[in-house]
This record gives structure tokens, C-alpha cells and sequence, in this order.
């Protein structure tokens, strides 16, 4: 099966890749060709990357978030998934090339780096612990499509402001729309990331050897957690605008960013399991 | 038989001679039905719209067809033929048949694009048939139009976008607004410019619109026609407060909403923005309100903006809309074609099958029981290989559209055979 993981992670990338020409397609060109072919596209590709973790799962017998590698892929299928659902809730397909090529940059480094890891931790099978991560990868992936609502939100905003209309103007819904969606894909996130810790926190008490401590990767997802917090309880509660949301999701998904990349290369941390 | 085309639109007349020739759907029927009783034209159909009045008439003699039409706009509008139908033009042949395919796409429209006209077709379409005026040809060309029409609104983009000032007012508030049907409109001012943007709000269906004038009586009786309620102009604080959508056309010679006075206003409505369209000249508001965060503020320029860059899109999609009207005109005249050859071809063949069949019955006893059914397979056979290549012929000239009235009475004249007018005098 190792051979068919090597394949996959050519195949995998390549499907991204072909996926989000076809949203660009989409995009740029209203092209009716894309507009038929995205949507089944779209399922390939998540089918293809869920055959993949399983395949990956089975071989190496652990979770596939032993590295950063792992790690990465497991996200851009939380990202893909939670984006198909939305899609087929709302049917526009629009600003599916903006996600999209995230998750393709992250899949794409995955596949490129990953390795089969040598050795790992128990806890990797882990029932506890699988849940923990999942709810946790779920979180930031809410986040991630928060920010890029966010993101598209803020460039369509000032479009109008300024009175362009352009490709952003002509392509992307309301204002309202997006900032809606910004919201709730941020409550998603904000629920799976509690959720996550919460099950992190336990594990920490039940797992022999493990104990609270200032780990730097839980301090910056706390961080996060705090921003996506003050972000959904001002919107509801405080009556902030949608633009300051926005800014705030973006903030929020840079520091996950942050925690995910930067910590798991530079510091030594207790979240590392391989 | 040719299709002619007599009729007068926006870019040959002025609206006062457009006005004084168009006909209502109860004048249509009525000129249909005198068309069916007088039998110069063979089929015919009547289209009027605000822009156009076009009869087109299916005819064998366009130049006496013309002059029936002509003069039956004038005797039933009353119109002096000179003075107005000056403003006339006529088509004939192809350009008659593509003139009505390029009007059902929009694409002779005043409003390049526009997709009523279309159902406006239909409409003449369903009038003549209901006269019986419309035949085989007529309901071709009809349906070949209807085709077009769809083919380009669907292939092409040729329909996007807002072309006029209220459209492209709604079409910027509905990229603000998800759902235009929760939102109260303020419209500052009687102005037909701001009258005309905000009912295109109220048929898109806005909750809410409140009409706001220095004059009270006016603002009421807008009001009452738009079907929203009038406010003096001294709560204009407060109805900019509640409002979501603001249209403001006034004739202030200075403007009337400062920044200084919409700044309370935008902080006491929290998160929920403003959308103001400014088509006041000069401006109704201070363009400096622009910078404040929950407004978004627009005014003539960004509306002739987004106006030009949309009909300059639609202007791009023109070549592929012609391109699709050319493609359809051909396959119609393919058809017209076939049609030609048709009644020829069916003649021949019954022709020859009678001859036949009479040959074979004068000799029958001249053969045995068995040999009978032999000598009928060998004429059948004989008779299909010598008229086979000159069925090919005349199908070849007809796809090529060379098979003109020439080739089709000398095949009359060579084979000695009956023509479908003297078929129809027999009958009768």
C-alpha cells in the first residue's frame, strides 16, 4: 500500500491543481465548461483526499498528524470538506477558488515533505486523542474559511467604497453574505477549537507523563482562541461592524499560522509526537 | 415567396412618429384579420412595442406587398404617408429574416441586450396565430427568433449587467444587501430620476419606502403612486436613522446632509451600513460622508461608471450574438430550401411510380403468375437507378440554394407535372 501512498501523493496535488484551474476558470471567465465540470471536480478531489488519510492511517497505523507533514493534509481535508458543505448549502461557487488554493498550498507542501513517520506515540491511536485533534484541526480549518470570507469581505468592501467594478465587485455575493459567512464559519471554528482544547486539557490530566506547562503551541492556539472569541462574542453582543470583524478573523487565522508552522519548526514542544 | 419586413423603430424615428403608429393588441388582431380576408399577403405578423412597429408579410410580389402594408398603416392609423412613414424602412429577403432574428436577440434594441422584447415576439407570434395569419414559413422564422433569442442570452453575456441609472442602482445595493426585500428606502426629493430609482427599489420589492420633500403635498402624492409613505423634510434626521437604502434627488442648489450632521446619525445605527445614492446635481450630499465607515456613498458619476462598463461589456459579447443570428439564419435558409425542393421531388417520384404501376398493369397478362412479382422488383429497381441522380441534383441545388424558380418549372415542364396551385384549384 506504501507504493499507493507515493502515488497519492502526486495524484492528490494534482487533483488540487487541476481543481482550482477549474475555479479559476470559474472566476475569471465564467466559463461555462468549469461551471459544469467544478462540482463533480469537487467531489473527486475530496473522495481521492479521504482515500488517502485512510490509506495512510492503515499503513502506518497511527492518526496522520504525526509531523507537520501530517498534519498539514489532515487540515487541508478539514478545509475542503467544511468548503464542499457550505457550497453545496449556498450553491455559489465563486469564491470557491480563494479556498481552494489554500488548501492546494497545503496539501502541495504535505505531499512534497511528508515522510513515513519511524516512530510515534500510543497516543496517535488513541480514540481521546483523536477526537482532540480532529475537533482541534476542524477549528482552525472554520478559521481558515473565516479569514478568507474575511479576506474577500474587506477587498469587496473597499471596491465599493471606492467605487471600482471589478472582477472582485462582479464576482463575489453581498457584503452581507460574506460577512455572514465570516461570522459563522468563525463560530464553527471557534465551537471545534473549544471543544479540541477542552479534550486536550483532559487528556493532559488522564495521560501518565503529560502535565500542564507554558507550551508554546498551546499558548498561541489560546491566543487564537481568544481572538475568534472576542470576535463572534463583539459581533453578536457589541454590535461591531462586519469590517472589524473581518480584520479581527483575519488576525486570528495568521496567529494559527503562526502556532502551526513557525512553533512546530523552532520550539521544542510537547505537541510533537513522532 | 419572400419575407419583406415595413416598419419604423428608436433609431429611425422620433418617439412622436413611433407613438402615432403603434398598435395596441386589439389593433393587431384587427389588422391581421383584415390581412387574412384580403390574401396580398400569404402570412403575416404584427409586432409593436414602445420602440418598434414592424409588419412583416410573407409575399411573391414584395414591391406590391410594400405598398399594401404602407397603405395599410396609414388607412388604419390615419397617418399622412408622407410626413411619416418617411421615417419607414423595408427589408426583404435574408435581410427581412435576419432583421427579425437580430431584433429577438436584442440585439437591435435600444437598450443593447434587453431580454423583453423577446417575450414581446412571442406575444406577436401567439396574435397571429390566434388571426391564422401565420403559416408554415412565418412560424419557421418564429421559432428560428424564439431560438436565437434564448441561444443568446444563454451563450452570450450579452445581458449582464445594469445598462440604465435606477438598475444599476439596485444592482449596487443588492452587492451590499443579500435580500433587498428586508430593506427601508428614503427617497429625498419628487425628482423624476429619483422617482424612476426608487420604483425600480419597490418592484424589486424593498419592505419599506418613505418619500421625504420640502413640499409635503408632492411628497404625498408620490407617495401614493409608488405605494410608500411621505415624511416632511424636517424628520430627515430621523428617516435617515431608520433607513437602509437612500435615493436623493433634490434641486438644493447647496448640500443638504453635511458630514457634520451625518456623523450622529451613523454612529446611532451601530453596525448596520448605509447605502446613499447621491443623483442630485448639484450633490444632496457632502462627498467628505463617503469616509464614513457604515456609509457607502454614490452619486451620477459612479452610476455612469458602472453604466458604460456594462454596456461596453455587452458591446464585446456583440460578435458572438451575430455569430449566433448567422448560424441560425442559415440553417432557416437550408430549410427554406428543402421546402422548395420538396413539393418537386414528391411530384417526380408519384409521377413515375403512376407510370409504372399503369405500364405494368397493361402488360400483366403478358407474364406468368410467378414472373409478375420479378417484374415488378426490376421496374422499381430500373426506375429508382435512373431518377437517382437526378434526385441527388435537385438535392444538391436545394442545400446549395441554387435550385432556383428556373430549375423547378423546367423539372415541371420536363415530366410533365402537375403544380401544387393547380392541385389546390382541383381540390376546390
Amino acid at each position: 500500500m506504501e507504493s499507493g501512498i507515493q502515488a497519492q501523493n502526486i495524484i492528490l496535488p494534482t487533483l488540487y491543481a487541476l481543481l482550482w484551474a477549474d475555479y479559476a476558470l470559474l472566476f475569471f471567465r465564467n466559463d461555462p465548461f468549469a461551471e459544469r465540470t467544478a462540482k463533480h471536480l469537487l467531489r473527486i478531489t475530496v473522495g481521492a483526499h479521504a482515500t488517502y488519510l485512510m490509506m495512510r492511517s492503515m499503513t502506518y497505523h497511527h492518526f496522520p498528524i504525526a509531523t507537520v507533514f501530517e498534519a498539514f493534509s489532515v487540515l487541508a481535508f478539514s478545509v475542503i470538506a467544511l468548503y464542499l458543505i457550505i457550497e453545496s448549502r449556498i450553491g455559489v461557487r465563486t469564491t470557491g477558488f480563494f479556498i481552494i488554493g489554500i488548501v492546494f498550498v497545503f496539501q502541495t507542501i504535505s505531499s512534497a515533505f511528508v515522510e513515513a513517520p519511524v516512530s510515534f506515540s500510543d497516543l496517535l491511536w488513541e480514540p481521546a486523542f483523536i477526537l482532540h485533534v480532529t475537533t482541534a484541526l476542524l477549528g482552525y480549518s472554520g478559521m481558515a474559511i473565516s479569514a478568507v470570507y474575511g479576506l474577500l469581505y474587506l477587498m469587496l468592501f473597499y471596491d465599493i467604497k471606492n467605487h471600482r467594478f471589478g472582477l472582485i465587485y462582479k464576482q463575489l455575493p453581498s457584503l452581507e453574505v460574506m460577512s455572514s459567512f465570516t461570522y459563522r464559519s468563525a463560530t464553527l471554528g471557534l465551537v471545534f477549537l473549544t471543544i479540541g482544547m477542552m479534550g486536550g486539557l483532559a487528556l493532559l490530566v488522564r495521560v501518565p507523563g503529560t502535565s500542564w506547562s507554558w507550551d508554546p503551541k498551546l499558548m498561541i492556539t489560546f491566543v487564537a482562541w481568544l481572538i475568534y472569541g472576542l470576535c463572534v462574542a463583539a459581533s453578536r453582543f457589541w454590535g461591531w461592524s462586519a469590517k472589524r470583524v473581518a480584520f479581527t478573523a483575519i488576525a486570528g487565522f495568521a496567529i494559527i499560522l503562526f502556532s502551526l508552522v513557525v512553533v512546530n519548526l523552532v520550539f521544542n514542544t510537547f505537541h510533537a509526537f513522532v | 415567396m419572400d419575407l419583406i419586413v415595413v416598419g419604423l423603430n428608436h433609431r429611425s424615428a422620433p418617439i412622436d412618429v413611433r407613438e402615432l403608429v403603434a398598435f395596441s393588441e386589439e389593433e393587431v388582431l384587427e389588422v391581421l384579420a383584415h390581412t387574412h380576408r384580403e390574401e396580398t399577403l400569404s402570412e403575416a405578423i404584427l409586432l409593436s412595442t414602445c420602440n418598434r412597429t414592424e409588419f412583416y408579410g410573407l409575399s411573391t410580389d414584395s414591391g406590391g406587398a410594400e405598398m399594401y402594408i404602407r397603405n395599410l398603416i396609414v388607412e388604419k392609423k390615419h397617418v399622412d404617408l408622407e410626413a411619416h412613414l418617411g421615417y419607414a424602412y423595408t427589408l426583404t429577403r435574408n435581410e427581412s429574416v435576419r432583421h427579425l432574428l437580430r431584433v429577438a436577440a436584442g440585439l437591435d434594441s435600444l437598450v443593447l441586450g434587453e431580454s423583453q422584447i423577446l417575450g414581446q415576439v412571442r406575444r406577436a407570434h401567439e396574435l397571429s396565430l390566434e388571426s391564422r395569419t401565420c403559416g408554415i414559413v412565418l412560424n419557421r422564422i418564429l421559432q428560428s427568433a424564439v431560438s436565437v433569442g434564448k441561444r443568446v442570452r444563454n451563450e452570450t453575456r450579452i445581458g449582464a449587467g445594469a445598462v440604465s441609472m435606477a438598475s444599476a442602482a439596485s444592482e449596487l445595493a443588492s452587492k451590499i444587501f443579500e435580500d433587498l426585500k428586508t430593506r427601508k428606502v428614503l427617497l429625498i426629493g419628487v425628482g423624476e430620476m429619483g422617482a424612476l430609482t426608487a420604483r425600480h427599489m419597490v418592484e424589486r420589492g424593498v419592505s419599506q419606502l418613505v418619500i421625504a420633500n420640502r413640499t409635503y403635498s408632492k411628497a404625498e402624492e408620490l407617495s401614493r403612486q409608488l405605494g410608500g409613505k411621505a415624511a416632511p423634510l424636517d424628520r430627515l434626521d430621523e428617516c435617515l436613522a431608520e433607513a437602509d437604502i437612500v435615493i436623493s434627488s433634490t434641486g438644493a442648489t447647496a448640500p443638504i446632509v453635511t458630514r457634520e450632521r451625518m456623523q450622529p446619525i451613523v454612529n446611532g445605527r451601530g453596525s448596520r451600513p448605509l447605502y446613499v445614492i447621491d443623483i442630485a446635481l448639484p450633490r444632496d450630499f457632502e462627498s467628505s460622508i463617503a469616509e464614513l465607515d457604515g456609509v457607502f456613498l454614490h452619486d451620477l458619476d459612479d452610476m455612469n461608471v458602472l453604466v458604460d462598463r456594462n454596456l461596453g461589456k455587452r458591446r464585446k459579447e456583440l460578435p458572438k450574438a451575430e455569430a449566433i443570428v448567422e448560424q441560425e439564419l442559415e440553417t432557416f435558409g437550408s430549410w427554406r430550401s428543402s421546402l422548395a425542393a420538396t413539393p418537386v421531388i414528391k411530384k417526380l417520384r408519384e409521377r413515375v411510380e403512376a407510370l409504372r404501376k399503369q405500364e405494368l398493369k397493361r402488360h400483366r397478362k403478358k407474364f406468368c403468375r410467378d414472373d409478375r412479382e420479378q417484374v415488378d422488383l426490376l421496374t422499381e429497381s430500373l426506375v429508382n437507378k435512373i431518377l437517382h441522380p437526378l434526385m441527388n441534383h435537385v438535392r444538391e441545388w436545394s442545400d446549395a440554394g441554387e435550385l432556383g424558380a428556373q430549375r423547378i418549372d423546367t423539372l415541371y415542364e420536363a415530366f410533365d407535372l402537375e403544380r401544387p396551385d393547380e392541385d389546390s384549384k382541383k381540390k376546390t
